[in-house]
């Protein structure tokens, strides 16, 4: 049934594999790179209040909320969008 | 070659479990390298999967009847295309297929998030090769696809695949809603691991939306061309049937469904934390229950279900997926929960909440009536079946509701809406439902039929409104043309008005329904020359011929449509087809009805050549007149059409 | 926390109804309107002598197909099910795949012996797989 092509393919497949897998066991120790999880989230955090300050408006203009409304939550995200960029600020100035 | 398709799953098996290892050994001992180590692991993991199945497609091209799958799925006479696709037709290759694909998912999401999510990836790779290992054991304990045919006899040539099969549609239908079902594993991975690690960080939730519209949208494809094809090939006139083997498929989409509208309001408001990792898992389950119900012969009977492993092994892991996720959420609760809250119920999360509250119970109704069968011949010993006028008559007030639902939510605001709110955005559509409940009533409608109506216009009304508000809006602030506005509008907001788009998709699909109501069918036999009357539609057989062809005999009507006023419609050539007739066998002749239709945008005419008495020169014919099924289809376009604009990607990749 | 309630019992509210109305469509299970079919075997069916609507599988015996003469739509068979047998009428279209030895699920009525079906439906494992292992084996044996 098992012919030499055959065999050498499964051989391969098995060297390769073990041997791709192992590999970082022998190199030097790593530490856990950074997270940069963090001012990203915050970037994404602005990004998204600004989206949703955008949106409120075009809410407004089409006239799915009415004003006092409108302004109560654009000042709120305002509020909030403020508070985001200053943690960016310093976080950036750290580094 | 064969053999190296074998040892890629053994060694495949193998890897799996070093890899969840490994990464569990990580997470004690936090050095990085382990961490390397495991994320290759589970590449290899993945790519020995994928090397099986090349090896196995490569089998079924080559046609090695060696391999008792080739032999029973394909034969010589197999056109290319199927002997490819027969790697789905049958249990074992399917399951292969399976594994492959959520291999190359979790290539992508190794690839994607290499220098992402690091406190959520080593988990994600945990679940996924869990769910890898699952597939791993079942194929290669219990139905391994690189079987050798049993020795005591030569295959000279295979079986071959069903003709029902040999189908362009039925080889693109499986593997879409294989993408869609399995897709659900990459969603489902990154809650448990969020759920695990305690990450309660926004940042995986944009990650897994993006993922699961395109699963829905795969799954959205593949249940649609498995009507289409059930409509063109079966003959019987319909696209939906109950059948399990469907339901399976449409309930992780309703739960999928939810899914996508409710984490809007998690990542708008940050509401709705747990009930979204519920629908998640849910969704995954049920995709997973799916494969089972499909693959296990359940649906036969329980005896059949119990005499190979495969089918407990299936009610295990759902069961276990189900134990550990409950587990997790309800130690997870105090930080899952939300400090908001909704408001009002005329606000536009209020109407995400009814929205999903009807999708799961319309799920939990499908999944009753799906179930019903075998836990009662399981409980009771007497088999009750539970036929499509159960679904129907269950599901159709609950899916006017929802369509209802489709209108009134987007006119909402979000939080509440204010009575002005409410007075402007109400009136027009209000107005327009009234009218054209006004006229249906006098053209005579009444039921369901016309809530229906009365609904669409509704719903359509809303729709365009919002789109032309949105213009309008553009137009007074920026100057732009309304086309300008209309293409600029859609850019800034692509989730918004694609998923417009995909409620008036869907709105079409309901006129397609609505037309259900008024299907007419009649059999008779004619004799060339004779004619028969079906609603307003004359039939007359002009002519009735036989042909020769490669790999069957036909018989071929022409048989010529005209309506009332003796206006010429169309000539059908429905087919009679005899299969293997050249067969000395009479066993192994298998005829077939070819259909043939003739569409339009009102009505359907489908007909179907039922049988033939070759000596009497008597041809005979099933006749449907199916109103609207083409909206269907419209429908399903437009669906396909919102989604991809949503899904297309904005500028700046979040 | 008024409000929150409020939201709770919406949704409950709604789901009590839903799940009464699935038990009433179940429980109102009528001839023109049949949600719940019984699966009976030819025994039980003879033996309780059902004249309500069910369904039955089984194998139609080999060589027991009779299409009438006038009609090719109308046919008569035995079915044979756990080694009991059972003549069945049916008038209607047939699938394809119809012929001797071919497993079938049927719908219909029992009446004076005779089990008048007017749903007939070939029976498949699957959409996607039709199991022809036993195929394989006589055409190979034959070879």
């Amino acid at each position: 049934m098992m012919d030499l092509m055959d065999l050498l393919l499964i051989f391969l497949i098995f060297v390769g594999s073990v041997g791709f897998v192992v590999q970082p066991l022998f190199g030097r120790s790593v530490s856990i790179p950074a997270e940069s999880d963090e001012l990203e989230l915050l970037k994404l955090k602005k990004r998204i209040i600004y989206r949703q300050i955008k949106e409120l408006e075009m809410d407004y203009e089409i006239g799915n909320l009415n004003q006092d409304d409108y302004l109560l939550t654009r000042n709120e995200l305002k509020r909030e969008v403020a508070k985001v960029i200053k943690k960016i600020k310093s976080y950036s100035r750290k580094k | 070659m064969p053999v190296v398709g074998s040892v890629a799953l053994n060694l495949g098996l193998g890897f799996s479990i070093l890899t969840i290892l490994i990464l569990v050994f990580y997470l004690h001992t936090k050095d990085y390298r382990l961490y390397l180590t495991g994320q290759r692991s589970a590449l290899g993991v993945s790519v020995l999967a994928i090397i099986a199945t090349l090896v196995l497609i490569n089998e079924l091209l080559r046609g090695n009847f060696d391999v008792d799958y080739v032999a029973h799925y394909t034969s010589l006479e197999t056109p290319l295309l199927f002997k490819f696709s027969a790697l789905w037709a049958g249990q074992s290759g399917s399951l292969l297929f399976w594994l492959s694909i959520l291999s190359v998912y979790s290539l992508i999401v190794i690839f994607l998030y290499r220098n992402r999510h690091r406190k959520l990836m080593p988990w994600i790779l945990i679940v996924l090769t869990s769910v890898q290992l699952f597939f791993y054991t079942l194929i290669n304990f219990i139905t391994n696809p690189f079987e050798p045919t049993s020795a005591d006899f030569v295959v000279a040539n295979g079986n071959g695949l069903n003709p029902l099969l040999q189908n362009v549609t039925m080889a693109l239908h499986p593997p879409t809603l294989y993408l869609g079902f399995v897709g659900f594993s990459i969603p489902f991975a990154f809650a448990i691991a969020a759920l695990i690690t305690k990450e309660t960080n926004p940042l995986w939730i944009r990650s897994i939306r993006r993922w699961s519209l395109v699963t829905w949208l795969f799954l959205s494809i593949g249940i649609i061309l498995g009507g289409w094809w059930a409509y063109q090939e079966l003959g019987w006139g319909g696209y939906w049937a109950w059948d399990p083997v469907e339901n399976a498929s449409f309930m992780p989409w309703l739960t999928a469904t939810a899914f996508i509208h409710s984490i809007m309001i998690q990542e708008k408001k940050n509401m709705l934390r747990v009930w979204n990792m519920v629908l998640i898992i849910l969704t995954f389950g049920l995709s997973v229950f799916g494969t089972f119900l499909t693959r296990s012969g359940v649906l036969s009977s329980v005896h059949s279900f119990a005499e190979s492993p495969l089918g407990p092994m299936f009610i295990y892991f759902v069961i276990l997926i189900l134990v550990v996720s409950t587990a997790l959420i309800i130690r997870r609760l105090p930080l899952l929960k939300s400090r908001k809250r909704l408001e009002s119920f005329t606000s536009r999360e209020s109407g995400f909440l009814f929205n999903n509250v009807v999708f799961i119970v319309i799920c939990f109704a499908v999944f009753w009536g799906t179930i019903f069968p075998i836990i009662s011949e399981a409980v009771r010993g007497t088999k009750i079946t539970v036929g499509p006028p159960f679904f129907n008559q269950v599901t159709v007030p609950i899916g006017l509701f929802l369509l209802f639902l489709t209108g009134v939510g987007p006119l909402l605001a979000w939080r509440r809406t204010s009575k002005q709110g409410f007075i402007k955005n109400f009136t027009i559509p209000t107005i327009a439902a009234l009218i054209g409940l006004i006229v249906f009533l006098y053209l005579g409608f009444t039921g369901y039929v016309l809530v229906a109506q009365t609904l669409i216009v509704f719903v359509i009304v809303a729709i365009l409104l919002e789109f032309y508000r949105g213009i309008n809006a553009r137009r007074r602030r920026f100057g732009e043309n309304p086309a300008q506005a209309l293409l600029r509008m859609i850019r800034k907001n692509r989730s918004r008005y694609g998923g417009y788009i995909v409620h008036l998709g869907i709105v079409f699909m309901f006129v397609g329904f609505v037309g259900g109501a008024f299907n007419q069918e009649k059999e008779f036999s004619l004799k060339p020359g004779e004619s028969e009357q079906l609603g307003e539609y004359n039939f007359q057989l002009k002519n009735l011929r036989e042909e020769e062809r490669l790999n069957h005999y036909a018989w071929i009507a022409d048989l010529r449509a005209t309506d009332t006023h003796n206006k010429f419609i169309t000539i059908l050539h429905p087919e009679k087809r005899v299969y293997f007739f050249r067969s000395p066998d009479p066993d192994r002749r298998q005829a077939h009805s070819e259909l043939d239709i003739y569409k339009g945008i009102i009505k359907d005419i489908y007909s179907v050549f039922t049988g033939i008495e070759v000596d009497k020169n008597t041809a005979y014919f099933k006749i449907m007149i199916n109103p609207l099924v083409w909206w269907v289809w419209l429908g399903g376009y437009v669906l396909v059409f919102g989604a991809l604009i949503s899904l297309w990607p904005a500028r700046r990749m979040i | 926390m008024a409000s929150k309630n409020k939201f709770l019992f919406a949704i409950i509210g709604v789901a009590a109804v839903v799940v009464f109305w699935i038990y009433w469509v179940s429980v109102n299970s009528s001839a023109d309107n049949p949600t719940l079919v019984r699966y009976l075997s030819i025994g039980e069916l003879k033996d309780q002598n059902h004249t309500s609507r069910v369904k039955l599988g089984g194998v139609v015996q080999a060589g027991s197909i009779a299409i009438s003469d006038s009609n090719l739509l109308d046919v008569t068979f035995m079915l044979e099910q756990g080694g009991e047998t059972l003549p069945v009428r049916y008038y209607g279209t047939r699938p394809d795949l119809f012929k001797d030895g071919v497993e079938v699920i049927l719908e219909g009525r029992y009446k004076d012996g005779i089990f008048i079906a007017d749903q007939l439906q070939t029976k498949c494992a699957s959409r996607y797989e039709g199991d022809l292992r036993e195929e394989t084996k006589t055409q190979s044996g034959e070879l």
